[in-house]
């Protein structure tokens, strides 16, 4: 293997890292803490940088999308990223307890509110509005890569 | 550049279906829901009429809205129930709910349990429910007549 391609494929694996991190940016830490500043019942539990189970998840995250660039002309690489994103749309479901979400707000003593929210709809519209092009796409690309190389 | 495309189409489409329950959040969070009175509004000898008045104060429509508003007694068993609905429920309209309760019973009243049902904007469904003592309104007063 010339040092060429080993740069190129180095390259392709932080590309894939910084596309893990952006994933799990977004969907495990942004999406939670903004609808948490939203409302003053805590909807999501924020995770921490420092908390194992979601420190596993982002290196899982980073994981599959470095190898999913590694392997861009190869359909593993295809499957790799549609697996990703799927994966990244189902941590948003369980995030927000399949879209049916019930928060108990205490005000004051003596008071007792319970809210009971249907967001399924939310969900909906982020699977087919960003999921979906998100998985259409990197599979159209990859495609039209592979043909190029043929 | 088709995934940018892409991006920003798929956000305006979030953003529009996502903005009453934004501006319902918004709205909410600055305390800005719903305002309720409660008071007696006729005594007589045998029963009580128990006047509930609510106002919403939220600019987010609730369409199909539900307001169910019972008197509880200590032990949570139901002494007098209402229910009222309204297909658009719009910021700064009004309801008003009466309970004619027997004057027997009114002396058991404890809490005051509220339900309130709707869709936001005719998208979201919520269900909010409200249980609260009856210390403004002091029903056990009115047996001193």
């Amino acid at each position: 293997m010339e040092g060429n391609e080993v740069l190129i494929i180095l390259k392709k694996i932080v590309k894939g890292i910084i596309h893990g991190l952006f994933m799990w940016l977004i969907y495990v830490l942004a999406i939670p803490f903004i609808v948490n500043s939203l409302t003053t019942a805590e909807i999501f539990t924020v995770p921490t940088f420092f908390e194992l189970r979601w420190f596993l998840i982002m290196l899982f995250f980073i994981i599959i999308f470095a190898v999913a660039s590694a392997l861009k002309h190869r359909p593993y690489g295809i499957l790799l990223n549609v697996f990703g994103n799927l994966l990244a749309f189902l941590i948003l479901v369980k995030l927000l307890e399949g879209g049916l979400v019930t928060i108990s707000v205490p005000i004051e003593e003596g008071l007792e509110v319970y809210v009971f929210m249907d967001l399924r709809i939310v969900l909906y519209t982020i699977f087919i509005v960003i999921t979906v092009p998100s998985i259409m796409i990197s599979v159209y690309e990859s495609l039209k890569e592979i043909d190029e190389h043929i | 550049m088709l995934r940018a495309i892409a991006f920003l189409v798929g956000l305006s489409i979030l953003l529009i279906v996502m903005y009453p329950l934004m501006i319902f959040v918004y709205d909410s969070m600055n305390g800005n829901f719903y305002s309720i009175h409660y008071s007696i509004s006729y005594v007589n000898q045998t029963y009580i009429v128990f006047r509930a008045n609510l106002t919403y104060l939220n600019s987010a429509e609730i369409h199909d809205f539900n307001i169910t508003i019972e008197i509880l007694s200590e032990e949570n068993k139901s002494i007098a129930r209402s229910c009222i609905t309204k297909p658009v429920l719009k910021l700064n309209e009004s309801l008003i709910l009466e309970l004619t309760i027997p004057l027997e019973n009114a002396t058991k009243a404890r809490y005051v349990a509220l339900t309130l049902k709707g869709v936001i904007g005719g998208i979201y469904p919520i269900s909010i429910k409200v249980k609260e003592e009856l210390r403004g309104v002091k029903l056990w007063k009115v047996m001193k007549y």
